[in-house]
Order: structure tokens, then C-alpha cells, then sequence
């Protein structure tokens, strides 16, 4: 989502003087044109995720800055400086990490930000959004520039969206199908499509749900998620301080029980692959999914 | 004795006064830094545009004496220092009038300054940033990352003090983690480094014109003493890093006569 996600910048940016781009000496490919265009309104602060953060929040009484880096870098390396320096200040630095989950697949657990949307979301005062798509995107920047605040935003590597969805903006959700009211199957992020292809393989209309603010529950969404008898959460972040620990929480202590959440539950850091076979070592691959999802509806 | 020493010594004994009261810690911190906040803010007060970012967030008791030395915040606004509900906490509070940036853990500010002054120059505004660190807090990386943007960046408008009073946590800087050659250091990290005697107001006030009127970031290393003026019976080391002023201490203060109210 990189290419797009420079792209809706530089579209505000050419009718609004406030959008600034800061990199921490990534972006190859994706950040030159912005650079080319609004060289006033670009910095690369080379490899310092700390004083990127602190630099990005120091603009951002006059810009909308966006931190621009990868993986774990702009969440683990400078978690301070985001809760001291953007959240709790109230600065609306949009601190941006590419490659969420296994997206950087064989590159090794230094670059799987598997673990990072929780940390973050530990932080009071900062948004944590994790986008299933190019168009979710598009919907949470809308909403930042004119209500700019503090915000993680987690992206993967898909550029394009091929499927049919309604986006709840007001709620931070889309929904693909609305179900038979047996299930509904709430992901967040890329994983979104294995969610739906997994799907296609259980005789149930499984409802399929995008959530796209990590760390709160929309009203709207929790009222709509009053009809399904059962709710399960997927996630390509780990499950301990990961999505599915927050949606139980929400949920009422009767509903507990027909609850169930797909995450990272182990991890072997120190063997590698593409993100198809991480996925599938972790039981995140449609075929399983779409397995523990029919046990999960066939249970009492 | 100009108004600017005196102003530094009406700061001094509200450190210890206070300190004292609200039985608050890091006082031999505070007055160590305390003269150069007192050169900094009288020249805010004198209007020059200027921010002011005390990285050391542990000496806040010394700001807030000085802000309300030249008539930034009130006198009955800062006799709630350390109460319940107050924003005038033991770390600086950025809900505090001309306090850009809430600090407290060490390493933060030279780079939120750096974008100020960023943004600024983007403007076009002449407005200057002066970022006060300790010494010990150069063990941090972050500052480090921040000095070279800063230097790289040339970002006119922004200049560092340091509070060079050799004592960190436990004990000597030199002995914990050694800083020296610092000036070479900074030097080196394309910074244009002066150094002063952090207690002689007069000398503070014309190391920050300098500055101010130079056309590449300075850094202004100020020897101080921890405690000054009180170090000896400070025990000269940390101890009072932790604990809070006695009366002692402000008998001995009240009876120097090198000050005068």
C-alpha cells in the first residue's frame, strides 16, 4: 500500500500546504516523486527512527507529518518518543511502518512486525489503524485531514483492491457479506483476504468483517455485532496483546463463550520463508482458517 | 551586581525554598542550571522571540522559578508546584505557559526542537530555540541522531546548552561513561562549540548573542557546579539529586554575602 499511500499525500498536498513527508532512509521507489514535487515538505532524517519521531512531532504544530518506515523500526526503536513526543503531547504525527505482519516474509524476524500494533496500542492517546486495503486507507486519511490526531498506521504490501466491500467509515469497518447472523468472522489488515478466501471452502455464510482500528471497537460496530450467535477475530499479529484480546474485552461476559481468535500463538524466529508459508506454519493459510472456522461454527 | 545576578539569586533561593516545602528532590540539579535558565529567560522577556526546551526535565523546579521570575506564570501558580492536581509537577509540564515540550526522560527535546526550528525557517520566522541538556543525558543515542540532523540540516535558529556539571546519576560522568573531549565531539559533529563558566551571568548573556547571531547551529558547553553555590555542603555529588533542600541550606544560602536580594 506504499505507492498508494505517498500517492493520496501528494494529492492533499498539491490543495493543502500541511501534509510533510519524513523518512528514515526508506521509500526507494516510492518517495522520490513526493521529494521531486514538494521538496520543501520532505526530509529524510537517515537511519534515526528517534529523532525522526521527535523531528516529525517538533513540525507538526505548523505540518501533518507522516513518519515513513518499515516493519518493527518506526514502533520498537522509538516507542518512547511515540507516546512521550506524539501521544501524550497530542501532536498529529502519522507514524507509518510498511510490512505489517509477514509481509517482509523471508527477510527474517528482525523485519516481521508481528508484534508491533499491540505494543503501540498499549499507549493511551494514539489511533492504531491497520487498513485491509487501499481504500480503507483512503478513508482514514480523508478523516485525518480534517481532524488530524495521533495515529500508527500499519500497511501492507497490496496496491490494488479487487473486492466488493462497503466501508463504515464512522465505524473504522467494511463488511463483504452480511452473513446469516451464525458467524461473523472480524480480521484486520491483509490477512482480510485470506479471511475471505477461507470463507469460499464452509458451507455457512460466514459474515466477513474488516476492522481497521485496531485498539477500539467502534459503537456501530459492537451494535452490529449483536446479531451474529458467534464471533471469531483472525489477525497476522500475535495474539497475546493483538486485536482479538480487544474485541473479548468488549465483548459482553455472556457472548465469551462463543468467542473465538486466530493469531499468532507461537513463533519460531529463527526460521524463515515467504509469507505464504509463515502463514501457513501458523495456521493462518485459508485452508486453515477456513478448517478451524468450521469447528469453531460446529461446536456447541 | 546587575539585575541579571540578582535574578539569579532570587531564582537560587526559590529552588531552595521550595524545594524545601514541598520536600522535592533533584535540587543540586536545578541549581546547576539554574543561572543559565535566568540568561535564557530574561532574554525571552527582553523580546526576542525565543523557545525554550529544558531536556533535563528533572531540574523543573529551576524553570519554573525562572518563569516566574520574569513574569511568565504567577506567583500563586507556582507555589502549587508538587500539589495534587497541579500541572506544576516534579518533570516540565507543557500545559505550563512558554513551555513548548513536557520532559522527563532524558534525550527528547533536541529533536522535537529541530523540527520547531524546521517548521520555522519553512515560515520564515526568526523565532529561536534553545535547548538546554545535561550532560549525563549525552549518554543517549537519540541525542546523538538529533545533533547530527540538527548540524546537517544547518538549522539556523537552534542551539544547544549543556549543563556541563559532571555528575550524572551515580557519580562522575567520566566515570560512568566518558564524555570527554566533548567540544572536540561536538566539533566534529559539525556544531560550532563555545565554552563558558555557567555561573557568570554576564558571560551567559553574551554566549547566547553570539549564538543567536551565528549562522550555523552553536552548542554552548557551561561548566557549572552541581549545587552551586552550596556544592560544599552539598557533599559535591549526588546525593541531593535525591533528596530535597534543608534549612540548612538555606541559612547558608541567606548568609553568603557574594548575593545580595
Amino acid at each position: 500500500m506504499r505507492k498508494s499511500l505517498i500517492s493520496q499525500i501528494a494529492t492533499r498536498a498539491r490543495i493543502d500546504s500541511r501534509p510533510f513527508l519524513v523518512v528514515g532512509d526508506l521509500g526507494f521507489g516510492v518517495v522520490e516523486e513526493f521529494d521531486s514535487e514538494f521538496p520543501d515538505r520532505f526530509v529524510n532524517v537517515g537511519v534515526s527512527e528517534q529523532a525522526g519521531i521527535g523531528f516529525s512531532a517538533g513540525l507538526a504544530e505548523r505540518f501533518l507529518p507522516f513518519f515513513y518506515s518499515i516493519g518493527n523500526f518506526p514502533s520498537f526503536r522509538a516507542l518512547e518518543q511515540i507516546r512521550n513526543d506524539v501521544a501524550h503531547e497530542g501532536w498529529p504525527v502519522v507514524i507509518v511502518s510498511l510490512g505489517a505482519g509477514f509481509s517482509y516474509g523471508s527477510a527474517g524476524y528482525s523485519h516481521h512486525a508481528i508484534e508491533d500494533a499491540g505494543a503501540v496500542a498499549s499507549i493511551m492517546n494514539i489511533e492504531v489503524f491497520t487498513p485491509s486495503c487501499i481504500h480503507e486507507l483512503e478513508s482514514i486519511l480523508k478523516r485525518h485531514w480534517t481532524d488530524p490526531k495521533p495515529m500508527y498506521l500499519r500497511l501492507g504490501s497490496n496496491e490494488f483492491c479487487s473486492h466488493s466491500h462497503q466501508i463504515r467509515a464512522s465505524g473504522f469497518y467494511s463488511t463483504y457479506n452480511a452473513g446469516d447472523g451464525s458467524i461473523a468472522l472480524l480480521a484486520h489488515g491483509e490477512i482480510v483476504h485470506q479471511a475471505l478466501e477461507a470463507a469460499q471452502k464452509v458451507p455457512q455464510d460466514v459474515a466477513i468483517f474488516s476492522v481497521f482500528q485496531f485498539n477500539r471497537l467502534s459503537d456501530e460496530l459492537k451494535n452490529e455485532l449483536g446479531r451474529f450467535a458467534k464471533i471469531m477475530t483472525l489477525e497476522e499479529h500475535a495474539s497475546e496483546g493483538g486485536f482479538g484480546m480487544r474485541v473479548k474485552s468488549c465483548l459482553p461476559s455472556t457472548s465469551r463463550e462463543n468467542f473465538a481468535s486466530l493469531g499468532i500463538d507461537s513463533y519460531d524466529s529463527h526460521s524463515g520463508g515467504s509469507r505464504a508459508h509463515l502463514l501457513e506454519r501458523n495456521n493462518l493459510d485459508p485452508t486453515s482458517i477456513a478448517f478451524r472456522l468450521r469447528s469453531f461454527i460446529e461446536s456447541s | 551586581m546587575s539585575e541579571l545576578q540578582n535574578a539569579g539569586w532570587r531564582v537560587k533561593r526559590s529552588i531552595l525554598s521550595i524545594s524545601l516545602d514541598k520536600n522535592t528532590p533533584h535540587v543540586s540539579s536545578a541549581l546547576s542550571c539554574a543561572d543559565l535558565l535566568v540568561g535564557l529567560l530574561s532574554r525571552k522577556k527582553s523580546s526576542t522571540l525565543c523557545e525554550i526546551y529544558l531536556s533535563k526535565g528533572h531540574a523543573a523546579l529551576a524553570l519554573y522559578c525562572a518563569l516566574e521570575e520574569y513574569g511568565f506564570i504567577s506567583t500563586d501558580d507556582l507555589a502549587t508546584y508538587g500539589d495534587d492536581a497541579s500541572i506544576y509537577e516534579g518533570h516540565v509540564n507543557s500545559r505550563i505557559p512558554g513551555v513548548p515540550l513536557s520532559t522527563g526522560s532524558l534525550g527528547h527535546a533536541l529533536a522535537f526542537a529541530a523540527g520547531r526550528a524546521f517548521a520555522d525557517a519553512v515560515d520564515g520566522s526568526t523565532l529561536e530555540h534553545w535547548v538546554l541538556l545535561s550532560d549525563g543525558e549525552l549518554d543517549e543515542g537519540s541525542n546523538w541522531e538529533a545533533l547530527l540532523l540538527a548540524s546537517h540540516m544547518r538549522l539556523r535558529g537552534l542551539n544547544v546548552i549543556i549543563d556541563r556539571n559532571g555528575f550524572q546519576s551515580l557519580k562522575e560522568t567520566e566515570s560512568t561513561l566518558a564524555l570527554e573531549p566533548l567540544a572536540e565531539k561536538l566539533s566534529a559533529f559539525n556544531w560550532h562549540v563555545e565554552e563558558i563558566d555557567g555561573h557568570n551571568l554576564l558571560e551567559i548573556d553574551a554566549a547566547l548573542e553570539r549564538a543567536s547571531s551565528s549562522s550555523s547551529p552553536t552548542c554552548i558547553i557551561a561548566n557549572t557546579i552541581k549545587g552551586y553555590p552550596l556544592a560544599e555542603i552539598m557533599d559535591e555529588g549526588v546525593l541531593f539529586h535525591y533528596r530535597s533542600a534543608t534549612g540548612a541550606h538555606l541559612e547558608s544560602f541567606d548568609s553568603m554575602k557574594a548575593y545580595e536580594a
